[in-house]
């Protein structure tokens, strides 16, 4: 079980483990003068008690049949209560056994053992993420009890980057995929791969939502987080379907000015603090100046490549801003026929540009390499020109 | 270095900098300095440019650089002769006084576009990908004022993480642009068409421009 920094135990989960403990407590009888061991397993979710699994009672003994007093639903309270103080899905597994004394009215019954079922290992997509989303997770639980049930106000206190963590780290610990799959094939598929690089990519498909659909799912996922998928009502599921539908469809959607303006901005934050530090060092804060970051598939055609997460490591190359200037020029010569460019189309630039100034990708740049550069310049002109020529027809 | 009222515009920006302890450099004039009416590869000088390079050298203002006014490498005049190089309309229609460190954004004032009292209008030069010039400022000094604007809504903006943020320039920043009358008069009379490249971005933000109340 992993430990809550939550305070106290709520009202709710007492009553959930009252009603719990009552339920346990009517399968605990014992043949007059015999024994009774009974094994139950309960399912919780954070501190929520959410089923009781059916259990048999193994006995011993003839006599008519007693149940047990009050005294063991307290016990069995008392015995559940600890066990709400974590966070996640799991089983706790209780062991009873009871006796009947001769000359006693009833049995009595003791809890022999009480333990956490060894959970099934975590996803191995969310290796890399699961601690960041416990934390979110635990920061969202703790904020919901203690100071807001209102859940656009836990929403407002939390990053896009920690959005797209709970989403994205939620789904996968909870298996829960399937219930977007039908609506969003796509987004299912690429969370499917997990990882800090789906996180990554869902959070720069996120920030091309309207506000009004990012306040929406902030408010389905803040309610999922501290009350459990199982509380989503139809309706609510169906929002959040529609929801990631209207998500899938921006993947086919070329980027807006607004978008690509803080991808690049970001790209650049992101490449050189998280991707790329050495080169950054390399170039000190003042030779930084002149380093741009290079998009090897251009934001222009983004939109053709839905699965690719356009900000992501694989996409970006630091380089100076002169060779950047050159490769804008290959790029430019194909404008006339940028809305006719199919996927394969891009990718065989892709190439060219690759070819021809790849060794000027992540590394320094010498200003006498300039006329190396021009040589460059017309020889991936000169393809793209062949390639135009192919388009043409 | 406040400059009295002649620049209020810069004036803000400067304060707004030193409110939220942005990064800001005020190396003084440079001897090179040009005056007013001075002409600077072949166009007279913006008034209010020369007003500033009058106070200021290579100034930074946050996420905005100037060009100091010299012929060193890295000055205004190799820094506009470089960009000139392949006779694009958007840097040989411009003087590119200022730019984003770390990408190819750059602010230049446009010489033919000068109105009375020669001030001419700032246009934001896009050359990330697709190059393309969209007006954002009637005067130099206005520029200023909406980049003092821009600075605020970013520190005010925490809503992404990791020291990122939503606020874009100048796209997020249109209810201001579109208060700028010398500005917006200009384009509706289609006076800055020609920078677009018809660019979708640049023809979006001029009907964007032009479909505002006046």
């Amino acid at each position: 079980m992993i430990p809550s920094a939550r305070k106290g135990i709520s009202e709710q989960t007492h009553r959930q483990a009252l009603e719990t403990a009552r339920r346990v407590a009517r399968l605990l009888t014992v043949p007059q003068g015999g024994s009774a061991r009974l094994v139950a397993r309960v399912s919780l979710e954070d501190e929520r008690i959410v089923g009781l699994e059916p259990a048999e009672l193994e006995s011993s003994g003839d006599g008519p049949v007693l149940h047990a007093s009050e005294q063991a639903v307290s016990m069995v309270v008392g015995t559940l209560l600890p066990f709400t103080r974590g966070l996640g899905e799991r089983t706790v597994v209780l062991s009873l056994e009871g006796e009947h004394r001769p000359g006693e009215a009833r049995p009595r019954w003791r809890v022999v053992e009480a333990r956490t079922a060894e959970p099934p290992p975590l996803p191995k997509q969310v290796a890399d993420i699961h601690q960041e989303y416990r934390a979110l997770h635990e920061s969202i639980l703790v904020e919901f009890q203690e100071q807001s049930r209102e859940y656009a106000i836990l929403a407002a206190g939390i990053s896009l980057e920690q959005f797209a963590y709970a989403i994205v780290g939620g789904l996968l610990i909870r298996r829960a995929l399937a219930l977007i799959e039908l609506a969003a094939p796509t987004i299912t598929s690429v969370l499917a791969q997990g990882g800090k690089g789906a996180v990554r990519w869902f959070r720069n498909l996120l920030v091309r939502t309207s506000p009004e659909d990012r306040a929406l799912l902030q408010q389905l996922w803040m309610k999922a987080e501290s009350q459990g998928l199982k509380s989503l009502t139809e309706v609510e599921k169906q929002q959040l379907r529609g929801l990631m539908g209207r998500l899938e469809s921006l993947l086919s959607t070329p980027l807006d000015r607004r978008t690509k303006q803080r991808l690049w901005e970001w790209s650049r934050t992101e490449y050189f603090e998280l991707h790329n530090p050495q080169l950054a060092r390399l170039l000190g804060t003042e030779g930084m100046r002149s380093y741009q970051v290079h998009h090897i598939c251009p934001m222009e055609y983004a939109h053709l490549f839905p699965k690719l997460d356009i900000n992501g490591r694989a996409n970006l190359a630091g380089l100076h801003g002169n060779v950047h200037e050159s490769i804008n020029i290959v790029w430019s010569s194909l404008r006339e026929h940028s809305s006719r460019l199919r996927p394969q189309d891009v990718k065989r630039v892709v190439d060219i540009v690759n070819r021809h100034y790849g060794r000027w990708f992540d590394k320094l740049y010498d200003v006498r390499d300039a006329s190396t550069l021009a040589t460059a310049e017309r020889a991936a002109l000169s393809e793209v020109a062949q390639l135009k020529v192919l388009l043409s027809r | 270095m406040p400059t009295g009222s002649m620049l209020p515009g810069l004036d803000r920006l400067m304060t707004v900098c030193r409110r939220h302890s942005l990064s800001m450099k005020l190396p003084p004039p440079l001897a090179s300095a040009p005056t007013e009416g001075a002409i600077l590869l072949g166009e007279p000088v913006d008034p209010q440019l020369a007003a500033v390079y009058q106070h200021l050298g290579a100034a930074e203002f946050g996420t905005l650089a100037l060009y100091g006014p010299s012929t060193e490498e890295g000055g205004l005049i190799p820094k506009n002769q470089w960009l000139r190089k392949r006779g694009q309309v958007q840097y040989c229609s411009t003087l590119v006084f200022g730019w984003e460190p770390g990408f190819a954004f750059y602010y230049g004032t446009v010489p033919k576009l000068a109105r009375s009292q020669g001030l001419q209008p700032v246009v934001f030069i896009s050359a990330m990908e697709a190059l393309f010039a969209v007006p954002i400022a009637s005067s130099v000094d206005r520029f200023f004022h909406l980049y003092s604007h821009y600075l605020e809504r970013r520190v005010a903006d925490d809503s992404v993480g990791g020291g990122l943020s939503y606020v874009t320039f100048p796209w997020d920043m249109v209810d201001l642009v579109v208060q700028d009358e010398p500005l917006i008069e200009q384009v509706r009379a289609t006076r800055f068409d020609f920078l677009t490249d018809n660019d979708k971005d640049a023809l979006e933000w001029l009907e964007e421009l032009r479909a505002s109340q006046s």
